[in-house]
């Protein structure tokens, strides 16, 4: 899973198409890291529930889905910066991850995924041994 | 452009907040952060505005006027109550902050980065005065609102002119 193959991705989903929902959804903004054992895909869901956030692996793809409630106050919004709605975006896997072994953390509007490296392809130090 | 868009808290009273637009325009956003930064200079004068790094990380917000309170949110994830200063000057309120940076600790690892950190300061006017003491403030999935109830005398001069015919 390069930058390359994200970015791919995220331009190849069709975001202008019909949707059956009203709400609107917005792509939330990630940082993605990697080390050794594992990538970190950290994504900012402000303002959603930790029960309305799904996360999806299938046919290599990595779907995340949140809903956020609107803001609920009296009277009328006067200034409006930020709007509410779904969240969603899919990244694409490769093999490289172990996919049973994804774990999803979420808290304080920010939902942090785990994706292990599979064991062939975490890099390995080779003893080298003298006669 | 009337005189009233020069006015930070009546510029936006026009624009209807449409929920059939699935995105907010990033060109109507960019603009008004151009308004937002021309106007700071005026409004109330804050020392970090001139200093554009601190400007990586502006949480959005949204101001609901209600005959009795302003409600203000703001979407700050990954931010808890420490990180957050909230406070009532000359009028208006103001909102401090910084977003810890992570990647500072683990900069070899990233491959994408999209989220924001840094120190930020969001100034919003009210144009009624508010009391300071019974001003809420709660933060709750990401989300901080702050909830700043109208003084009697700011409510009492909110009158209903009647329109008389002949």
């Amino acid at each position: 899973m390069s930058n390359k193959d994200i970015q791919k991705k995220e331009t190849a989903v069709p975001h202008s198409v019909e949707r059956i929902n009203d709400q609107p959804v917005f792509i939330p903004a990630v940082d993605i890291i990697e080390d050794n054992n594992c990538f970190k895909i950290i994504a900012d869901i402000p303002g959603t529930d930790k029960n309305s956030i799904d996360v999806k692996f299938e046919k290599n793809i990595l779907t995340i889905r949140a809903e956020c409630p609107e803001d609920s106050y009296k009277g009328e919004l006067v200034y409006s910066e930020y709007k509410t709605g779904n969240y969603e975006r899919s990244f694409s896997v490769s093999d490289e991850i172990d996919s049973k072994k994804i774990e999803a953390k979420y808290d304080k509007g920010v939902l942090t995924l785990i994706l292990p490296k599979a064991a062939s392809v975490k890099p390995r130090t080779i003893e080298v041994k003298s006669e | 452009m009337s005189i009233s868009d020069l006015i930070p808290w009546k510029r936006n009273r026009n624009i209807s907040v449409n929920k059939s637009y699935p995105f907010h325009s990033s060109l109507q956003k960019e603009v008004n952060r151009l308004f937002d930064d021309f106007g700071r200079n005026w409004d109330i004068d804050f020392p970090f505005n001139s200093h554009p790094e601190l400007q990586n990380f502006r949480p959005d917000i949204n101001l609901a006027e209600s005959d009795n309170e302003y409600v203000v949110t703001a979407e700050l994830p990954g931010m808890d109550e420490k990180d957050v200063t909230v406070e009532l000057r000359n009028g208006g309120l103001i909102i401090t902050g910084e977003k810890k940076n992570e990647k500072e600790e683990k900069k070899d690892g990233y491959i994408y980065s999209e989220r924001s950190y840094g120190s930020f300061s969001r100034q919003v006017p009210l144009p009624d005065e508010v009391n300071p003491d019974s001003v809420e403030a709660e933060f709750k999935k990401g989300i901080l609102k702050i909830k700043l109830p109208k003084t009697e005398k700011a409510k009492a001069e909110h009158k209903r002119i009647d329109i008389k015919t002949e």
